[in-house]
């Protein structure tokens, strides 16, 4: 069983560089073991790029990384990825064509008396059961991602790594594959890393998420802790939709289109962050004109004209006011956050 | 690992944006150093003495030379595309019964080196020929003579046509439907739709076919030494074997290295300014246009190319094995010509497998570096090349060189040179296979990487890397102008062979060899169609 208290991977100011660039800055992480955690960011952020330092893949320019107890880069130490006993799940899953599911499940294991149990041991867990002689080009796509996974849990790794393990497959069966992931891994009891640009995805399945940013970590926290409180305006924008408005603030205060609000003491120029849905109809509310609708069924975004000049996109239900175009008066439902706008 | 600017990191791909490793580096170093010996050698052994130099390029008679050299492969050209295009058109276009069987068969003729349907011309129709033989009973003395521009002509077209038709069955068949149907609604008719709209698209392919199809008729040395005509390649080794005129050589393989380099630079630019728009996308195949009474015509003259091309030939040469059996000299001395034959080719194609694997490396996992293009450019340079030229730049890089030269050795290093780029081709096609992910996935699951490249990526491309040097191999074993000037003394091959006895028209002795010959280059033919399919 791994022991939940135990530090899984420790990185200290890992810095890489890809050519000219500078892909990750400064990255510092403590994943627990056991702990499902997710690197989320835009692409061209630097998260592959920091999966493939843990993986080995990638030299950091400076910067020292620890697997458990041991010290796997930095200080002049660079442990070949073989020696890692890191797996890892490719975006394209790299599966080898010129071998059946199991070879390729086999092929990190020890030739040794055990290997054949094991890897109907990984079959089973990851419901391949009977797929076992099938060539690789014959499965689906969802098929393929499990061989892909049982392969690279078959050897017992320490640390999981998943580049993108989703993209490649449809988006109806997106929701259910990422569920099954989460079931094996968990049960394999394996600590894992989730590299990921879908919001969604790192939400939906990661005990705790890293946000990157042109090569920084920006925020680390759970996922409700990540959408409900983030720390930068980066943070705010790309996860989940919200309204934001960069102001000055004079004072201590800044004033917003919903009065005036409390700002960090030495900012001078802030971001006010509110999610459509903290905002709903309220009678006796801020006036204004709805002037456009974008309707999703479950729910629906109204845009709205303030009568102080400012927009705002507003989540409703999906019985609300279906008329569309008049007059509206909103209210808060919570207190916006106000953080600090960086120059870019 | 040494650091290189990346000249185009975008396109660099996902997995390896850094520089070249050391041994590629040192690799594509020596492979581009060596390929590049023969033009260097050229220039200095041309410009040894630089008023020699000026008077064999000022003198008359090399003017003459470049005019006739150049007149006869636009002919060649021109011969080839009157063959080519309708013969395209019949299949890709029209009704006519049997064009898939057509479209096979009109590139078989590639499979008869030039040379030997060159002997079996001669042998058909020259001076007291089998052509002659039949109609001497009539009372023909004398036949028109087959030497010089006509027969030459004839040969090389007969044999060459075949690139023009290969390049322009897909640009046919590619030609969106719409726009001739487009073209015909405005009231045009067929003819005047095909030069207005058909002939414009087809026109890239037309010219990069014709340009392979003029660059062969100006490197090919076999069929105009047989039909005596002073074309470049006939002149230069001439002057070669009169020990006196060396310089002379040089100079004058200099001026064709420079002409065939030139067409090929052509070929390349042409290529890629090509546009790419009007690639036909309906996916619905044109209407065969019905071809009524005119298929009549249509079969007699397919039934004539094939019967000159294909037919002709092996019945000569069978006609001469049958005979050279009854006397008994069928099989003179072929066994160790086979032998020769195959260890030279072996070992060709070995070599060449070799060393296309860091070529093919580098152009895989380090697309778009400067270095990569390079070296792959440099590894070219032979294969543009005659194999006249190649062969005199490393006499004259050897000269003094006696443990090189006319050794085993230098007669590989010659055909590495000349058929580098067809291993390339398929090392390359192979590694692209094996995806960098793969490679890695392997190592993370804890196998080092000499481990990786025995179970991932060998296994993988092993089969592309051999295909390569099959092809190199069955290419290899018909060259003969480099292997008449660089094998070591009294070593002869099949092609030698054929070229030794046809020059004093013991076609009896070259029947068989000759024979062999165009059944290797058939499945040379197997070999390279299949390997460019997919």
């Amino acid at each position: 069983m791994p022991d939940p208290f135990r530090i899984a991977v420790r990185a200290q100011g890992l810095t890489c560089r890809l050519g000219d660039t500078l892909a990750v800055r400064d990255l510092s992480l403590e994943v627990q073991a056991g702990e499902l955690f997710a690197i989320l960011g835009p692409s061209g952020c630097g998260k592959t790029t920091s999966l493939r330092m843990l993986a080995g893949f990638e030299q950091p320019e400076s910067g020292s990384l620890w697997l458990f107890e041991d010290q796997v880069a930095g200080d002049g130490l660079m442990v070949p990825p073989e020696r890692r006993r890191v797996g890892m799940v490719f975006q394209d899953y790299a599966l080898f064509p010129h071998m059946t599911v199991a070879e390729n499940i086999a092929y990190g294991l020890p030739k040794s008396p055990d290997r054949a149990a094991r890897v109907s041991e990984v079959v089973e867990l990851t419901g391949l059961t009977s797929l076992g002689e099938r060539a690789v080009h014959e499965l689906s796509g969802g098929e393929q991602q499990r061989v892909a996974l049982a392969r690279a849990l078959a050897p017992r790794p320490r640390l999981l790594l998943l580049d993108e393990p989703f993209s490649n497959l449809d988006p109806s069966l997106r929701a259910r594959v990422r569920a099954e992931v989460r079931e094996i891994v968990k049960l394999s009891g394996t600590t894992a890393i989730l590299v990921t640009h879908d919001q969604e995805e790192a939400l939906s399945i990661a005990d705790r998420i890293a946000f990157m940013w042109r090569g920084r970590v920006e925020q680390v926290g759970t996922p409700d802790e990540i959408y409900s409180r983030p720390e930068t305006v980066h943070a705010a924008e790309f996860i989940g939709d919200a309204n934001i408005y960069r102001l000055r603030a004079e004072r201590g205060q800044v004033a917003t289109p919903f009065g005036f609000l409390p700002a960090p003491p030495e900012a001078e120029r802030v971001a006010v962050v509110i999610r459509p849905e903290e905002l709903q109809i309220m009678a006796g509310g801020l006036g204004g004109e709805v002037i456009a609708r974008e309707y999703y069924g479950h729910d629906q975004i109204l845009h709205v004209r303030l009568h102080n000049g400012a927009e705002v996109r507003v989540r409703v239900g999906p019985h609300e006011r279906l008329g569309g175009a008049g007059p509206i008066a909103l209210g808060l439902r919570s207190q916006p956050l106000v953080l600090p706008a960086v120059e870019e | 690992m040494t650091s290189l600017p990346m000249l185009n990191r975008r396109s660099a791909g996902r997995a390896r944006r850094h520089a070249p490793g050391a041994w590629l580096i040192l690799a594509g170093l020596a492979i581009a150093a060596v390929s590049l010996v023969p033009p260097v050698y050229l220039v200095v052994r041309a410009f040894e003495s630089v008023d020699t130099a000026r008077e064999v390029l000022l003198a008359r008679s090399t003017l003459q030379l470049l005019v006739r050299s150049l007149a006869f492969a636009a002919t060649v050209t021109v011969c080839a595309t009157l063959i080519a295009l309708p013969m395209a058109w019949l299949v890709e276009r029209s009704d006519l019964r049997g064009r898939r069987a057509i479209g096979i068969v009109g590139a078989l003729p590639l499979a008869v080196p030039s040379y030997v349907g060159a002997l079996t011309f001669i042998s058909a129709f020259g001076p007291r020929g089998l052509l002659q033989g039949l109609l001497e009973p009539l009372g023909v003395e004398r036949l028109p003579s087959i030497y010089g521009w006509v027969g030459a002509t004839l040969a090389l077209t007969m044999f060459t046509y075949p690139y023009l038709f290969l390049t322009l069955r897909p640009a046919l068949a590619t030609v969106d439907p719409r726009l001739e149907e487009m073209s015909r609604t405005f009231g045009y008719g067929r003819w005047r739709t095909f030069r207005s709209v058909v002939l414009p698209q087809i026109r890239p392919a037309l010219l990069s076919g014709g340009l392979l199809v003029a660059l062969y008729a100006l490197s090919d040395f076999g069929t105009p030494a047989l039909m005596r005509f002073d074309s470049f390649t006939r002149v230069i080794f001439i002057r070669y074997q009169s020990a006196f005129d060396r310089g002379n050589a040089a100079t004058l393989a200099l001026l064709l290295a420079v002409l065939a380099l030139t067409i090929v630079a052509i070929e390349v630019l042409s290529r890629s300014r090509r546009r790419t728009d009007g690639v036909r996308d309906s996916g619905r195949p044109p209407t065969p246009v019905a071809l009524g009474r005119w298929r009549w015509p249509a079969y007699g003259f397919v039934a004539t190319v094939f019967g000159i091309a294909l037919v002709l030939p092996v019945a000569v040469l069978v006609h001469w094995v049958v005979r050279g059996l009854n006397a008994g000299v069928a099989f003179r001395a072929v066994d160790d010509v086979i032998w020769n034959s195959v260890s030279a080719a072996g070992l060709a194609a070995v070599a060449a497998a070799v060393v296309a694997i860091p070529i093919a490396l580098l152009g895989v996992r380090y697309r778009g570096h400067w270095f990569s293009r390079s070296v792959e450019v440099a590894s070219y340079t032979g294969y543009a090349l005659p194999g006249l030229v190649v062969g005199l730049a490393l006499v004259f890089a050897a000269i003094r060189l006696p443990w090189l030269y006319q050794s085993l050795t230098i007669l590989v290093l010659a055909y590495v040179m000349l058929f580098l780029p067809q291993a390339t081709g398929a090392t390359r096609v192979a590694l692209l296979r094996v995806r960098p992910s793969m490679e890695e996935a392997a190592r993370g699951l804890g196998r080092r990487q000499t481990a990786v490249m025995r179970t991932i990526t060998l296994p993988l491309a092993g089969r592309g890397v051999m295909a390569g040097a099959a092809l190199v191999f069955l290419t290899t074993i018909k060259e003969l102008p480099a292997t008449l000037i660089l094998s070591p003394p009294g070593f002869q091959t099949l092609a030698t062979r054929v070229w030794s006895a046809s020059t004093d028209a013991r076609y009896a002795e070259a029947a068989l060899p000759a024979l062999m010959l165009v059944g290797i280059s058939g499945v040379a033919l197997l070999v390279l169609s299949y390997g460019t399919r997919r």
